[in-house]
């Protein structure tokens, strides 16, 4: 179950990454994705413009490569249950 | 102070329905201690080695559990992700170098079988990075990252990464213990489902039950344990520099190998940590047994001559109890068909997460 005082508790660094932009430097598709998640989806590891990393979701993708300049925006993560807190955070996008 | 393994035993590894977490504890514990030639009561202390029984199995507390279960004195468990067993036998070693133990029995063990996939995947993750979990990353997506930074780098293929996991196979099919005790051809690998891009299912170690058990001594003779080293990393791959290595590895084996006075090429065979066969190519560098950017080339010594976890199977917490179990039998000279000849010098390498952990072994014979 979801802690909603646990997601407000992350707000901080939650959302820290949307509106900036950034490499991708690596990628996967994930096809069997664990229990919360509904596969397929691509999994990134973006360099930020500050040459920071971060790990992430591509949105709106159907071909990924490294090098591709990607932008941080708001969306919903993972699947949630019935009487559940639907829980936002950062995901990529293709610029 | 010189510290040996005594003896060890393995379970079967596999889906082994029959069987519950205690029945596993008891059977690798019991073996051990039978293969060491001692008796419960001159065991001080034993270290369960369990990364998910509370988490999948509801039962905690598994060194209450197993001195109870083994008629042992004291018992305590130790968690390192998937480096579980690996970090319970370095336990053992620290425990008898400060005194407070002379005999200690280490029991890897990891009931997986019980739940389907996406509950396990989603468990293991535990071991992973907070940000590595809310982008819906599995530890195979995990290594699939590494495996499509190093194929770029290296310009190292799919069929490269494939030659592990046959090689790995072909090991297994003599070892009657492995999950898979059967050769697959190269062309099954590169055919396979994707489970996550670049790997495919036979690129992944399998979710698996069993258990294995060590008796660690400073008493006697047997063989002797040259170095146990553990070496820590962030705990997720967006905090290192590179995704091509893994420095704890490279930290604890150097240590290792100036704590037993060796270098790489002396060692005869290895137990190394393929959960993935990118796992296996990032090892053969990391341990020095080539240069860094030729893992993918494949190497000239005997390794996972268990099957590895990719054959002999991954039940997470037994596996670093298992790689020791593996090479002492070559030591002793008593791994039967699958036995490297005149091997006097072994090296387990386990890792946890995607390298948080890593704990290294060094053992030499004395035949």
């Amino acid at each position: 179950m979801k802690s909603a005082v646990k997601i407000w508790r992350e707000r901080k660094e939650r959302y820290k990454s949307l509106g900036k932009t950034g490499e991708v430097v690596s990628w996967t598709k994930i096809i069997e994705a664990p229990d919360g998640w509904q596969g397929q989806y691509y999994g990134v590891m973006v360099e930020l413009d500050d040459k920071s990393k971060v790990m992430g979701q591509m949105v709106d993708c159907q071909k990924i490569r490294v090098g591709d300049k990607v932008t941080g925006v708001l969306r919903r993560l993972g699947e949630a249950e019935e009487n559940e807190v639907i829980e936002y955070g950062v995901k990529w996008k293709k610029q | 102070m010189k510290i040996f393994v005594k003896g060890g035993y393995q379970t079967k590894f596999g889906e082994l329905w029959e069987k519950s977490l205690k029945d596993l504890i008891l059977e690798a514990g019991l073996g051990a201690m039978k293969q060491a030639k001692i008796k419960p009561k001159e065991v001080d202390l034993v270290i369960v080695g369990n990364k998910l029984s509370g988490k999948v199995g509801g039962q905690d507390h598994l060194g209450a559990l197993a001195a109870e279960a083994l008629k042992v004195k004291k018992g305590l468990r130790v968690e390192a992700a998937c480096a579980s067993g690996g970090m319970a036998v370095h336990e053992a070693v620290q425990t008898i170098k400060a005194g407070e133990a002379e005999t200690v029995l280490v029991i890897g063990v990891e009931k997986m079988t019980d739940k389907n996939n996406g509950e396990i995947a989603k468990a293991l993750m535990g071991a992973a990075s907070k940000e590595e979990r809310r982008a819906g990353l599995s530890f195979v997506g995990l290594y699939a990252l590494m495996a499509t930074a190093y194929m770029k780098k290296h310009k190292a293929s799919k069929k490269d990464l494939a030659k592990i996991a046959v090689k790995n196979h072909k090991h297994a099919s003599l070892n009657p213990k492995a999950h898979f005790p059967k050769e697959i051809s190269i062309e099954a690998v590169i055919e396979a489902g994707m489970v996550a891009e670049p790997l495919g299912l036979f690129d992944c170690s399998p979710i698996s039950d069993g258990a294995a058990g060590v008796v660690i001594s400073s008493k006697g003779s047997g063989v002797e344990i040259l170095a146990s080293e553990i070496a820590n990393d962030s705990l997720g791959l967006a905090e290192r520099k590179s995704l091509l290595e893994l420095k704890a590895t490279r930290k604890a084996v150097k240590r290792g190998y100036k704590r037993a006075g060796i270098k790489p090429d002396e060692i005869d065979i290895a137990e190394v940590h393929d959960c993935f066969t990118i796992a296996e190519i990032l090892a053969y560098e990391d341990l020095g047994f080539c240069k860094k950017g030729e893992g993918y080339k494949g190497i000239n010594k005997p390794v996972n001559l268990s099957g590895g976890l990719k054959a002999c199977g991954h039940p997470v917490g037994a596996t670093g109890v298992k790689q020791i179990v593996e090479v002492v039998s070559h030591l002793n000279n008593k791994a039967g068909e699958r036995q490297v000849r005149g091997a006097k010098l072994g090296l387990v390498h386990n890792v946890g997460g995607t390298g948080g952990t890593a704990v290294i072994h060094i053992l030499k014979g004395n035949l």
